[in-house]
């Protein structure tokens, strides 16, 4: 299983060269036998999922196929609603996240022909980048146990890094596809806002939320990506625009195409290492044939500020009844970020979305009539060891975290589409991420620069070693 | 992060908000983005 992507396995299960339910088993003594290690669970469905893959091997025997995933087992945070299986959003409790329907994507995912393994460890409310848990166990770093894995789906980038299965989906307000991808070597990819729908998933701020894909590939994000993009009467933020094919157009030769390099906040204070690594993959970009431009971008950071009163707005307001009725058992951290939600004014949370949208339009209009795409890294240093990112005070843990995501958060204010692909390893071993982003709904452009250059390079065939 | 930082940064910058910029709608602020790359030609 380890060696599978989803687009090689799905072949191999549409050749019967190998069947639903051997995959699914082996996923299944896989998790049983690692994951104690690494927590990237918080539920595990062995029996729905067997139940599935042997449905899936006899419609498959009846000459029946779903298509490309027909047979692939995948996994889920848990904070998407799946029917019979509880959701704890990574807190203590399943008593405030229920929901009447199911999670959009996971249906239509599942409608595809996928297994579904059970539900990913996450950071509690998904309010965090390092993906520590107090409930559920701090999910580990399968290159590098002892560090963190990123967050908030810090489950879902683990689960695919370890091999435990072929792809997730996470959600990103602030990072939180990118972080974890960007910490455990596997691809992420946050949609454009509106992309993909938000319905049965648990919100932490509505304007800022995205449900993307994990995976070890670009090409498999690409083949997630066009089963759960597209219009949902469920979800009102969802557009109608069509859905390219995105795993035909990968192959298009990235030649020609404008590649911004931002001069500026970008490569800030970045580890050495990271900025080694990002500006290395942008000249194997380079090599490709693209034309790499270095640009000064619109000072990003209005946009992390209204971001911010945004995000901590909505979330009080989502998540008010769990903050006042059970403090005492949310982390320090997490409380803290909560609360400060309560004391922003109707005014500033109103001329914050005002804001949004005129800063968008901006950056859209100044930065893409230049260029296709931007490179940029995703975390300024490897991911760094748990014990130092939770020491300290609330005050010096939650800088922390700020500091961690600086890099992907304008893209949330922004709502364009951005992919986390891994791009090397610091000498210690720990993985390195390029970040590349594009105009709006332009994923296919995101997608196929990061298939090109995960095509040029050898990262991808890596494996964690302890696995 | 505080609330004051946040409110003091909110006044800041949108001190020339224009008077007809209404929050709502982002997913269509991002779908009627012009494409540029057709503008180049």
């Amino acid at each position: 299983v380890a060696d599978w992507t989803i687009a090689t396995l799905g072949r191999a299960i549409a050749r019967r060269e190998v069947s639903p339910l051997e995959v699914t088993r082996e996923c299944l003594e896989r998790i049983a036998r690692l994951d104690a290690k690494i927590r990237s669970f918080i539920t595990v469905d062995a029996e729905g999922a067997l139940a599935t893959a042997r449905e899936l091997e006899a419609e498959l025997a009846a000459g029946l196929s779903r298509g490309p995933l027909h047979g692939v087992p995948l996994a889920y945070k848990d904070l998407c609603h799946i029917l019979g299986l509880p959701s704890s959003c990574g807190t203590a409790t399943r008593e405030y996240f229920s929901a009447e329907h199911e999670c959009t994507a996971v249906s239509r995912l599942r409608e595809a022909g996928t297994v579904t393994l059970g539900k990913l460890n996450m950071t509690e409310l998904a309010l965090g980048p390092f993906g520590d848990n107090a409930h559920h166990g701090d999910v580990q770093n399968p290159w590098c146990p002892g560090h963190v894995a990123g967050g908030s789906s810090s489950g879902s980038a683990a689960a695919v890094a370890a091999g435990f299965a072929l792809g997730a989906l996470g959600s990103d307000t602030g990072g939180s596809i990118r972080l974890p991808a960007a910490c455990c070597g596997v691809v992420g990819l946050k949609p454009t806002y509106g992309r993909v729908s938000r319905a049965g998933v648990m919100p932490l701020s509505w304007s800022l939320d995205h449900l993307g894909p994990l995976t070890r590939t670009v090409a498999d994000a690409a083949l997630l990506l066009g089963i759960i993009a597209g219009h949902d009467p469920r979800d009102a933020t969802s557009s109608r625009r069509g859905v390219p094919y995105y795993e035909r157009l990968l192959d298009t030769p990235v030649e020609g195409l404008r590649v911004g390099l931002p001069e500026n906040y970008f490569f800030d204070g970045l580890a050495a290492e990271m900025d080694a690594g990002v500006r290395a993959a942008a000249r194997v970009l380079e090599g490709l044939g693209a034309e790499i431009v270095s640009l000064r971008l619109p000072d990003p950071r209005p946009v992390v500020d209204v971001s911010n009163v945004i995000a901590r707005a909505e979330s009080a307001a989502v998540h008010a009844r769990i903050a006042r009725e059970r403090p005492h058992e949310l982390q320090p951290a997490v409380r803290a970020r909560l609360e400060i939600g309560f004391h922003i004014t109707a005014h500033d949370y109103l001329q914050a979305l005002r804001l949004r949208s005129r800063y968008t339009r901006a950056f859209v209009a100044e930065v893409f009539a230049e260029t296709d795409a931007l490179l940029a890294p995703v975390i300024p240093e490897p991911a760094p060891a748990l014990d130092a990112v939770k020491a300290g005070t609330v005050e010096e843990v939650v800088a922390r975290m700020g500091r961690f995501s600086r890099l992907t958060r304008p893209f949330n204010g922004l709502g364009l589409p951005a992919l986390s692909v891994p791009c090397g390893f610091s000498p210690g071993g720990r993985p390195l991420a390029l970040q590349v982003v594009g105009r709006p709904f332009d994923e296919a452009t995101v997608l196929r620069l990061g298939h090109a250059y995960e095509r040029a390079t050898d990262w991808v065939a890596r494996r964690p070693p302890l696995l | 992060v505080d609330v004051a930082d946040l409110a003091a940064a909110i006044e800041r910058l949108a001190a020339d908000l224009a008077l007809a910029e209404e929050p709502s709608g982002f997913t269509v602020v991002l779908e009627s983005d012009p494409d540029a790359r057709e503008q180049r030609g």
